[in-house]
């Protein structure tokens, strides 16, 4: 397979993950952009490794159909303030909902991995 | 962390790049900016803690770039979040636009003309003759030169003829490809992008103007407009340049 193939395919594998990798980590707690893209690059390893122009569009979308909101706050001196995001119950209902389909996904995967004929 | 001036100037800069192909409204421009701004400060101060660095040097800022994509790159991302709310300019404005464009490009050509007149002018035993009439291509006034003095002269007009050319063909494509907007476009704050909001090219410009050469061509090509992709509001030419014409927003 040319590697260039792949890296299509993997690159539309990645953009069904995104949203459903970024609300996971939004039910934990309230995260700034930087926050999440660099948490989703250390929890798997590197695997799932954001663009900041990504991260904002998909952040944005989320957005704009209510599936998270978005406050400024203030740090420390010297550091701009940061725009939070959190998730809204709505976004809580979807994410489970497509948690749901991926493991249906999933198991079905598995089944036709496994089988031989 | 502290960070180093240069640093910040740097940062700016990553910025500045990155705004400028950006066109929102005034509002979510500098929602953009705040957020950007504030996400490459974060990855700075990262970089230079990675290094074991107290305070935050220009180097940890082009770290922190590398890792998170190019301007352009993310400056895409973020139109193309947001093509959905663009609001497309229809006929009007951009009539305005090409006649304050049509008189634009006049003054450039005569500006270009001008001096190269008066180069030629010392050929000529009459000085009313400056601005090219027929007369010159008679060739009066020019008996008895030396033939150098007459293949000279020729240059001059040749050079003259080809520049004049060159503004009218390429004043719309050039401007647009390079900037987006043309002189009239800019007075009536308009702008051409991609129709998924991202930036136009060269290629762009030129497909999107090339009817323009050609009065026929464009009234035809601004017909369809009117009639066919009404909803749109894009020529037959943007349909294929995949361009359209918005309200410029925050600049």
């Amino acid at each position: 397979v040319m590697q260039s193939d792949l890296d299509k395919w993997t690159k539309e594998l990645r953009k069904g993950t995104t949203k459903l990798a970024i609300l996971s980590l939004l039910r934990v707690r309230d995260m700034y952009g930087y926050e999440l893209t660099k948490d989703l690059g250390q929890i798997s390893h590197g695997v799932i490794s954001l663009k900041e122009g990504n991260a904002y569009a998909a952040l944005h979308t989320m957005e704009t159909d209510s599936l998270i909101t978005s406050y400024w706050k203030e740090t420390g001196p010297g550091m701009p303030p940061r725009k939070y995001y959190s998730i809204t119950p709505q976004g809580r209902t979807f994410f489970e909902e497509m948690r749901n389909e991926w493991q249906k996904q999933n198991e079905a995967m598995d089944l036709i991995w496994e089988y031989s004929g | 962390l502290e960070f180093a001036d240069k640093a910040k100037r740097e940062i700016e800069k990553a910025l500045k790049d990155t705004l400028k192909n950006i066109n929102l409204d005034e509002k979510e421009r500098g929602d953009v900016e705040k957020e950007l701004r504030s996400t490459y400060y974060e990855a700075a101060e990262a970089a230079a803690r990675s290094r074991g660095a107290d305070i935050v040097a220009p180097e940890d800022v082009r770290a922190a770039m590398a890792d998170m994509g190019s301007p352009a790159e993310t400056a895409k991302c973020i139109m193309r979040s947001h093509a959905g709310t663009i609001t497309r300019v229809g006929f009007l404005p951009r009539l305005v636009a090409y006649i304050i464009d049509y008189f634009a490009r006049g003054v450039v050509m005569y500006a270009v003309l001008f001096p190269m007149a008066l180069l030629g002018t010392p050929f000529f035993n009459d000085w009313d003759i400056v601005f090219f009439n027929i007369k010159i291509f008679n060739f009066t006034g020019v008996h008895g030169r030396s033939p150098l003095d007459m293949a000279a002269l020729i240059i001059i007009m040749v050079i003259t003829v080809i520049v004049a050319l060159a503004v009218f063909l390429c004043y719309n494509f050039i401007l647009e490809g390079r900037y987006g907007f043309t002189i009239g476009k800019r007075i009536m704050g308009l702008r051409v992008l991609k129709v998924d909001g991202t930036k136009i090219g060269y290629q762009d410009a030129f497909i999107r103007n090339f009817t323009k050469y050609f009065e026929m061509f464009l009234a035809i090509d601004v017909l369809i407009m009117l009639m066919i992709l009404r909803k749109e509001k894009q020529r037959g030419s943007d349909r294929i340049a995949d361009t359209i014409v918005v309200r410029a927003g925050g600049q």
